[in-house]
């Protein structure tokens, strides 16, 4: 497994986890960090970013975005 | 008619305005659009994200630490975003009548209460005896500022 890296930053934990899910159901594994600027991170491992960068860019483009994010 | 409304916030706040603006351009087949400040920290936040655009706001010298407070910086950020209305949410200048003044300063549409509105409601007496005056029923107190402990227990 890569090292892992920031994804996205979440404001809270509702947030950070409609991010997770989305991630999980494309079968991108991910965890959350405390971050120092923002609330939290949201890390991928290394070699998923890219395709952890396309399931964010397809959350983005949805017509209703998550209810809690 | 507004068109470009800029993000004076983050997070939560921020994500609501973009889906009321998506369910708005959905409804009435418009193409308003937002355009979120943030942080360069903040690029990677959902909020930005979600916006159309983005316009990286950042500390100046002798500035607020939080760009999101400093009026010097929203200005720049808000003529960069070539906003025609401002949305701040809460929290961080929603309650600042000085950002209200800017906004119709630029010419740009502040979505929320009038500064004039947000001093006079601003101050806790003020706005009860304004409250008084317009009739609301009140629960019974002292009809103005209280300076002694004895005066508090009557």
């Amino acid at each position: 497994m890569t090292a892992m890296v920031q994804v996205a930053l979440a404001t809270d934990l509702a947030e950070a986890e409609d991010i997770q899910e989305a991630l999980k159901d494309a079968g991108i594994e991910s965890e959350l960090e405390a971050g120092e600027e923002y609330p939290l991170r949201v890390l991928v491992p290394g070699d998923s970013i890219e395709a952890a960068q396309d399931v964010l860019d397809a959350m983005a483009d949805l017509d209703d975005l998550p209810p809690d994010a | 008619m507004i068109s470009r409304i800029a993000i004076v916030n983050r997070g939560e706040p921020a994500v609501r305005l973009v889906r009321a603006v998506r369910e708005w351009n959905r409804e009435r087949d418009s193409d308003v659009r937002v355009i979120a400040l943030a942080t360069a920290a903040e690029r990677g936040a959902m909020f930005v994200r979600y916006a159309d655009e983005a316009i990286t706001i950042a500390p100046r010298v002798g500035g607020e630490a939080n760009p999101y407070l400093d009026l010097a910086v929203l200005r720049e950020a808000i003529i960069a975003a070539r906003a025609d209305a401002v949305w701040v949410g809460w929290g961080f200048v929603a309650e600042r009548p000085e950002f209200a003044e800017l906004c119709d300063e630029l010419g740009v549409t502040f979505i929320g209460p009038p500064a004039e509105v947000m001093r006079k409601l601003g101050d806790k007496i003020g706005s009860k005896l304004l409250a008084e005056q317009a009739g609301v029923p009140m629960a019974p107190w002292s009809g103005g500022p209280v300076t002694t402990i004895e005066e508090a227990g009557r």
